[in-house]
């Protein structure tokens, strides 16, 4: 019997470097768990070739993929054995289980094609259909693609997949000796245009810092690529007294020597990129400012008091495929609170938002969320805000994370009861009055598929009346995706049961049904349990309410 | 027609009348998808290969 000792995973992983760094992060966590199993990745060669050295101390094999390579042949037939070439080399190893990490056909296609008895994450089935019969991945198919209300970090979804528990985060704080200046790394990049400010705000918020903060250096990072946007700062006129404390590392050092070197510095200061990524391997405390399609809860950094600070703008975080010209959410955090912040972490002070609005008034404090990146008891890494952030998307975010913890790792996590205002307690209420279309609709399907497994089970079944049935479920299903449209928060929750039910195992009509049956009756316990979590806060606020007219 | 294409049409044929894929057939699907790639990278003038995207 093989035990962990021979055990084979591969990861799959096509996405960037920042999330190959991500991953690199959970796998090292899963690591810590079960050192005895090695570990292997496939990426893709661009991405995967400049971090190279650092996905070597924890994977004991890295696959990469090179189009370059592939498509610099003479015929058609070459890139074809090509690609074929690639997939014998992945099919020597004998790996025993492959998880799939990411979202793109070409992962879909290559997880398909690796020999192994186990398979986790998205695939396809020899008649070509999608694959996803794994929970974490129908939570992430529904939760976090094409949806900005998940509430767990990446790193923990992937962690959870592989089967692992993330330790305790160690705890870093800013030292230095006396006489030293403090270090900071500032990445003012990001891999799109919406994802970073622009040089002029950057450049106001390094005069500030180095302003308030004599002892304080600033080494600003990059690629080849940034270095005119890093010219560009260096020489602003409104810097030049700081000159001797502003320089640039930017296209001088390779990502790999930048993670090598990291250790002198004090603080990360970044949008959410890959570096801020690489630093937070490192341990090294960080202040990042998500902008654009980044989503914060999902991607920040991981670290203990980690500060993320974002836009209040309604629109954020939006999906890559929104047009915008104006990119309002740079303008919600102001340069004196990003300066602050910074400041904040570098002196290892904590948030007050009390003295952040005595000292810079309303208008800076009021247009942002802070949060602060903590471990919960379970282990897993959240975004706690500094501040009473009451919008109906973050109660049905709180309200999703205790329904998820428990469904994923049995264990419930405390929430407090918001006071919320009459405009979120309207949207609560028209959510509330929907999950209770879902409730009863999934009653409803119940019920079709107990009678449908009655009808087989008579002496004489009759096909015909099971059809009728059947379609009576379809009709369900059907009003069930509308519900997606009357409140946008639940349509995740509806997408995770879709692919539920798409995956649902079973090899003869009874089997099939019987288990469609338990995914209706698990959508009735979901909406019971997110309809009283719900009530408790509509109650709780009503009360607050009555006591305040009363008085 | 070059044998990626001949590849592509006889692959789309088997899913289409719902045919249990070989080797071969996922080789082919997988080449074209780095082809569509290749494309729109071309086309867009940055990589599309964003998990997201």
């Amino acid at each position: 019997m093989k035990t962990n000792m021979n055990k084979n995973f591969v990861i799959i992983q096509m996405a960037r470097t920042g999330d190959l760094i991500q991953t690199l992060s959970a796998a090292n966590a899963f690591k810590a768990n079960h050192p005895d199993i090695n570990l292997s990745l496939v990426a893709r060669e661009r991405y995967a070739a400049p971090i190279k050295s650092i996905l070597e101390k924890t994977f004991s094999r890295v696959f990469t993929l090179s189009k370059k390579s592939i498509f610099n042949s003479s015929t058609t037939e070459e890139i074809v054995n090509k690609v074929d070439d690639f997939l014998t080399v992945l099919n020597c190893q004998s790996f025993d289980v492959a998880l799939n990490l990411s979202f793109c056909k070409t992962s879909f296609y290559i997880t398909t094609l690796i020999n192994t008895p186990h398979k986790l994450g998205n695939y396809y089935s020899s008649k070509h259909e999608l694959v996803t019969k794994d929970l974490f991945t129908q939570y992430l198919s529904s939760f976090v693609v094409n949806s900005s209300i998940n509430s767990f970090n990446i790193n923990d979804i992937w962690l959870a997949l592989m089967g692992g528990r993330r330790a305790q985060l160690p705890e870093r704080k800013v030292e230095t000796k006396e006489g030293n200046f403090k270090e900071i790394l500032l990445h003012p990049f990001a891999s799109q245009e919406r994802k970073h400010w622009k040089t002029g705000k950057w450049v106001e918020v390094i005069y500030l810092t180095l302003k308030n903060n004599q002892d304080t250096r600033i080494t600003i990072c990059g690629s080849k690529e940034d270095q005119p946007q890093v010219h560009q700062i260096i020489n602003d006129p409104i810097l030049k007294l700081f000159k001797n404390r502003l320089s640039s590392v930017a296209g001088i050092l390779t990502i790999s020597e930048l993670h090598e070197k990291m250790d002198r510095y004090n603080i990360f200061v970044g949008h959410d990129s890959m570096v801020s990524h690489l630093a937070s391997l490192k341990n090294i405390p960080t202040v990042t400012f998500p902008v654009g399609s980044v989503r914060p809860h999902e991607t920040a950094p991981l670290g203990v008091n980690t500060i993320v600070a974002t836009p209040k703008t309604s629109c954020f975080p939006c999906y890559v495929s929104d047009s915008c010209q104006d990119f309002d959410c740079h303008k919600d955090i102001s340069h004196q609170l990003a300066s602050e912040l910074i400041t904040i972490q570098l002196r290892n002070k904590k948030v007050d938002m009390n003295e952040i609005i005595t000292k810079h008034g309303h208008y800076h404090a009021a247009s942002a969320n802070i949060y602060i990146g903590k471990q919960n008891p379970d282990g897993l890494y959240q975004l706690v805000p500094t501040q009473e952030t009451i919008s109906t998307k973050t109660i049905m975010r709180d309200l999703y994370q205790i329904l998820w913890t428990y469904k994923f790792f049995e264990s419930s996590p405390r929430v407090s009861n918001p006071i919320v205002s009459q405009s979120a307690l309207n949207e609560l209420s028209t959510i509330k009055s929907n999950l209770h279309n879902l409730f009863e609709l999934s009653e409803f399907a119940k019920k079709y598929c107990t009678y449908i497994l009655q009808e087989i089970n008579s002496e004489s079944p009759n096909i015909t009346n099971i059809n009728d049935l059947s379609a009576k479920i379809d009709e369900i299903d059907r009003l069930s995706n509308m519900i997606k449209k009357a409140s946008p928060e639940l349509g995740p929750l509806v997408s995770f049961y879709e692919i539920q039910k798409a995956n649902t195992s079973g090899t003869t009509i009874v089997e099939i049904t019987e288990n469609t049956y338990l995914v209706y009756h698990d959508i009735s316990v979901s909406c019971s349990v997110l309809d009283e979590l719900l009530d408790k806060i509509i109650n709780t606020s009503n009360k607050n309410k009555n006591i305040h007219q009363g008085r | 027609m070059n044998s990626i294409e001949k590849g592509i049409n006889v692959l789309k044929e088997k899913i289409k009348l719902g045919q249990e894929l070989e080797h071969k057939d996922f080789v082919m699907a997988l080449t074209a998808t780095l082809i569509e790639e290749v494309d729109a990278d071309l086309k867009t003038g940055k990589s599309n290969e964003d998990k997201h995207e």
